[in-house]
C-alpha cells in the first residue's frame, strides 16, 4: 500500500517537473534570452545586431567556425538576445554571395530597401550590422552589398555603397568585443 | 548535495525514490558549469570559479580579478551591494543591479549593471578596462579573453583580434583619461566621497517653462528616490550619496504648478528635495548624463470643450501649454483617441454624450499617469489637425473633416509654398553673413519619400520644410544660399555634394530626419560630420547645441562618419542634422508642425552663425 503511494507520489512529482520546466522555458520572456553562456573550448563567432538606443551595434556570440552562411542565416533570423534590434528589415531574403578575392558580393532580395525604416541611424546599423557579422568569416576582408543582383549606390540616401565597406569598429562601441 | 539516509524499511524505499528523482532533475536541467571559459590576465590565465557570463553583449568577471592582477583594492559591502574597485589613481565605485557608476565622483552609464552571480560579484568587464585604458582582446590562440595593460603585450594577436580599446562613447564623462603607467609606484587610493568636505549640492535652478523644469545641480550622487505625496501636494526626492549643505529656498513667482522648492539634509548620506506643488500633478526625473537631475512636471488640463458648427469641429482646451498629442483611430464604434502625452487631468474625468452631431459621445481621463486619453466617438472619420492657441493657456485643436491621408493633403495645400517668417525675435543679434556661401541640402525628395514616420509623414517634406526655412533665415543674414533642391525632386546623393562644390559653398549642412530599425523606440538629434576634419568636427558641436536648446529633444551625439556620400564627396566642412526621430510617434508631430520646423530652422541657423562668428578671423 505504502509502496503505492510512492509511485503515485512519483508519478505526480514527475508530472510537476515537467510542468514547471514548460512554464520556465515560456516564462523567459517570449524565448527571448538574457544570458548565453559560451563555451570557448570551442570556436564561437559573432553577429552583431542594434543596441536598443540605435547608437552602437552589440555582438550576439554561437557557437561554432561561423562560416558566411552560418553567420547571415542567423543575421537574419534576429536576436535571440534580448534588447538587441534587428539589423535586417523584414523579408529580406539573401539571394546568394560570392568571394572574389578578399571581397564577399552579397546578394540580397529588394526587402533590403523597400522594407527599411531609413535614417542614417538605421542604415548605418543595417550595413553595418551586415558587415562587420561577416567580416571574420574566413577570407572576408571587405563587403560589396548587392540589392536584386545589382550594385546600389546607396541604402537608404545616406551612405555610399558604391565601394566595398570595411569592418567598422567605430559602430561596436570602438571595441572588438 | 549530501544527503543522509538514516533509517530503513519503507521510509528507506521513499528516499530512494526521491533520490532517483532528484537524479532524473538533475538529467532534465543539465548543469552548464563544465564549459570552460578562459580569462587571461597578460600571459597568466585566471582560474575562475564559474565560467564566464556574458549578458547582453558585455563580458562580466569577478570583481576581486582586479584586486589579484590590477593593484586595486576591491571593497565589497553586502548589504548595499556597493561594490568599490580602488585603483591607484582612479576609484570605481557600482552597486549590484544598478546601470551606472561613479568613477572618481563622475558618473557614467552602465550598459550591463554588477550582477551576484553564483555568491561572486561580477562587473563588466569591457566598462572596467575602458575606464582604465587596458586592452581587451578576444585571442583565438588562446580561445579566451585577454586583459593586459597596454605596454606589456607580448602574445602576437591575430589581426582582427587586435587590440582597439578606444573612448568609448557610453563614458559621457568628457574627461580624456591618461594612459596609466605600468611601471608607476601605486599611489594613495583615492577616496571617493567625503561627506564633510564636498557639497554635492551645487544649485537648485527653476527654469519654468510649459513643463516646469526643475534642474538639480549635483556634483554626486549615487542614486534617488521620489514620492509624491498629498496634504499639501508635495514631491519629494530624496538623493542618496549627497554631501555637503543644504540650500537656501528656491521660490518661484506665481507659477502655476511648482511654488517653492526646499532642501534639507534628511540623514548622513541623504538630501531631500521638496517641491510644494499648488496641486497633485505628473512628473519625470531625467538624470543627465553629466550629472544632476532634471525634474519636469506635467502640462496641466484644466478645461475641454468641443465646439460644433456647421462644417467646423474643434477642440478648445485650457492647459498651462500645448502637449504633444498622439491620435489613434478606432473602429467599430468609429473613434477617434487622442493621447496628450505629459499630461495630468486637472478636472474630473468625464464620459458625456453629445447628441445629434458629428461627435456622439465625448470622454476625457487620465489613462496612465502621464497620458490624458481623450476619445471621441464619431459618426464619421475626423483627423486632428496641429493645435493653434487662441490666447495665453487657451488652445484649440481643430478637426478635420475627414481620413488622416484626406487631413495631411489639405495641410500640404496649405504649405504650397514656404510662407514668410512671422517677426519673431531673433535669440542672437542679426548678424552679417555676407560672403558667405551656404549649401542646404534638404535630404531625399522626389521618387524617395525617405524615412516615413508613423503617422504617415514623409522626412522628404520635413527636410525640405526645414531646408527652406533655413535658407531664408540664411539669406535674411546675407549669406547666398545654394539649395540642392528646392522642391519635391529627386537629386541622387552624388549629385548634391556636386552642386555645392560647383558654387564652391564655404559650408555644407544636410538637413534630415531619423529612424531606427526598432521603429518608433528612439528619439533625438544627433549631427554626423566629415571625421577627421576639425571644422566640421567645430561646426556640428555649435549646431547641434543650439539646435537642441531651440527644440529640446534629447541630446544624443555628434559623430563622425567618413562613408556618407554628402562627406565624402564635399570639399568644404560638411554636416549632416538628424532633427529628430520621424518613426517616433511623439518626435513625428513635432517634425510636421510648421512651429516647429521653424523653430529646428532657427536652432540651426543660431550654430552656424556661432561658428562663423568663432571662426572669423
Amino acid at each position: 500500500m505504502r509502496w503505492r503511494r510512492g509511485v503515485t507520489t512519483a508519478v505526480v512529482t514527475l508530472i510537476l517537473l515537467f510542468v514547471v520546466r514548460t512554464v520556465l522555458y515560456y516564462s523567459s520572456d517570449n524565448g527571448k534570452l538574457q544570458t548565453v553562456t559560451i563555451d570557448m573550448t570551442q570556436p564561437f563567432f559573432a553577429v552583431y545586431f542594434g543596441s536598443p538606443d540605435a547608437t552602437t551595434l552589440l555582438p550576439e556570440f554561437h557557437q561554432g567556425i561561423g562560416t558566411i552562411e552560418e553567420r547571415l542565416t542567423i543575421l537574419l533570423e534576429g536576436p535571440r538576445l534580448d534588447g538587441l534590434a534587428q539589423v535586417v528589415p523584414e523579408d529580406t531574403q539573401l539571394l546568394g554571395f560570392s568571394l572574389v578575392d578578399d571581397v564577399l558580393y552579397l546578394n540580397f532580395s529588394h526587402h533590403l530597401v523597400t522594407n527599411h525604416p531609413g535614417g542614417s541611424s538605421g542604415e548605418l546599423i543595417t550595413v553595418y550590422g551586415i558587415v562587420n557579422t561577416v567580416i571574420g568569416a574566413r577570407g572576408v576582408m571587405r563587403v560589396q552589398i548587392l540589392v536584386d543582383g545589382r550594385q546600389v549606390p546607396t541604402l537608404v540616401g545616406h551612405l555610399d555603397l558604391s565601394e566595398p565597406l570595411e569592418k567598422d569598429y567605430e559602430l561596436l562601441g570602438g571595441s572588438q568585443i | 548535495m549530501l544527503v543522509v539516509i538514516v533509517g530503513g524499511g519503507k521510509t528507506m524505499k521513499r528516499v530512494a525514490l526521491i533520490l532517483f528523482f532528484l537524479a532524473l532533475l538533475s538529467i532534465l536541467y543539465p548543469s552548464n558549469c563544465d564549459a570552460a571559459l578562459k580569462l587571461f590576465v597578460g600571459e597568466n590565465e585566471v582560474a575562475l570559479k564559474h565560467p564566464l557570463v556574458m549578458i547582453n553583449g558585455n563580458f562580466m568577471i569577478p570583481a576581486d580579478v582586479f584586486e589579484a592582477y590590477f593593484d586595486a583594492q576591491v571593497n565589497i559591502d553586502a548589504s548595499s551591494g556597493n561594490i568599490e574597485l580602488v585603483f591607484p589613481g582612479q576609484t570605481i565605485l557600482m552597486q549590484l543591479g544598478v546601470e551606472s557608476a561613479l568613477v572618481d565622483g563622475r558618473q557614467y552609464k552602465l550598459d550591463v549593471p554588477p550582477q551576484l552571480v553564483e555568491g561572486e560579484y561580477v562587473v563588466p568587464v569591457r566598462f572596467v578596462a575602458n575606464r582604465l585604458g587596458l586592452s581587451l582582446v578576444f585571442d583565438q590562440d588562446i580561445m579566451g579573453l585577454r586583459l593586459e595593460t597596454p605596454g606589456e603585450k607580448k602574445s602576437p594577436v591575430r589581426s582582427f583580434t587586435s587590440s582597439l580599446i578606444r573612448e568609448p562613447n557610453e563614458a559621457i564623462g568628457q574627461e580624456q583619461g591618461e594612459e596609466p603607467d605600468a611601471e608607476e609606484a601605486p599611489r594613495e587610493p583615492i577616496v571617493l566621497h567625503h561627506p564633510d568636505e564636498e557639497q554635492d549640492l551645487q544649485e537648485i535652478i527653476f527654469m519654468g517653462g510649459p513643463r516646469s523644469r526643475v534642474f538639480l545641480n549635483l556634483q554626486s550622487y549615487t542614486g534617488y528616490q521620489t514620492y509624491l505625496l498629498q496634504e499639501p501636494d508635495r514631491l519629494v526626492i530624496d538623493l542618496f550619496g549627497v554631501g555637503g549643505d543644504a540650500l537656501p529656498m528656491v521660490e518661484t513667482q506665481d507659477h502655476p504648478v511648482v511654488r517653492s522648492i526646499r532642501s534639507s539634509r534628511f540623514d548622513e548620506d541623504t538630501m531631500r528635495i521638496v517641491f510644494d506643488l499648488n496641486g497633485s500633478t505628473g512628473y519625470r526625473v531625467h538624470p543627465w548624463p553629466e550629472g544632476g537631475l532634471e525634474v519636469e512636471f506635467n502640462f496641466q488640463l484644466t478645461a475641454l470643450e468641443l465646439q460644433e458648427a456647421e462644417d467646423q469641429l474643434e477642440l478648445r482646451f485650457r492647459a498651462s501649454a500645448a502637449p504633444i498629442i498622439e491620435a489613434v483611430h478606432l473602429e467599430d464604434p468609429l473613434r477617434l483617441v487622442l493621447d496628450l502625452q505629459d499630461t495630468t487631468l486637472m478636472i474630473p474625468s468625464f464620459d458625456k454624450p453629445m447628441g445629434q452631431g458629428r461627435v456622439v459621445r465625448l470622454r476625457a481621463s487620465q489613462h496612465t499617469p502621464s497620458v490624458t486619453r481623450i476619445v471621441l466617438q464619431v459618426t464619421e472619420p475626423v483627423s486632428p489637425l496641429p493645435v493653434e492657441q487662441l490666447e495665453d493657456g487657451v488652445f484649440a485643436l481643430p478637426l478635420f473633416l475627414g481620413t488622416v491621408r484626406e487631413a495631411n493633403d489639405y495641410l500640404a495645400s496649405l504649405q504650397g509654398g514656404p510662407t514668410s517668417l512671422p517677426e519673431e525675435e531673433e535669440v542672437l543679434p542679426s548678424g552679417d553673413l555676407s560672403g558667405l556661401t551656404i549649401a542646404v541640402d534638404p535630404g531625399h525628395g522626389g521618387s524617395d519619400p525617405g524615412a516615413i514616420g508613423y503617422h504617415g509623414t514623409f522626412e522628404k517634406d520635413v527636410n525640405l520644410a526645414i531646408g527652406l526655412y533655413l535658407g531664408e533665415l540664411l539669406s535674411q543674414a546675407g549669406a547666398r544660399v545654394v539649395y540642392t533642391r528646392e522642391n519635391d525632386t529627386y537629386v541622387s546623393i552624388f549629385e548634391r555634394p556636386a552642386i555645392a562644390n560647383q558654387a564652391s559653398a564655404d559650408l555644407y549642412i544636410s538637413v534630415h530626419a531619423n529612424a531606427h530599425v526598432n521603429r518608433g523606440t528612439v528619439r533625438g538629434t544627433e549631427t554626423l560630420y566629415r571625421a577627421k576634419d576639425p571644422a566640421s568636427e567645430s561646426l556640428a558641436r555649435a549646431v547641434q547645441e543650439e539646435l537642441v536648446k531651440a527644440i529640446t529633444l534629447v541630446n544624443r551625439r555628434i559623430w563622425g562618419r567618413e562613408d556618407l556620400a554628402v562627406f565624402n564627396q564635399t570639399k568644404m566642412p560638411a554636416i549632416m542634422v538628424e532633427v529628430g526621430f520621424i518613426d517616433n510617434a511623439d518626435e513625428e508631430l513635432l517634425l510636421r508642425a510648421a512651429g516647429f520646423q521653424k523653430v529646428a530652422a532657427q536652432g540651426i541657423y543660431n550654430g552656424i552663425r556661432r561658428f562663423y562668428l568663432e571662426n572669423k578671423r
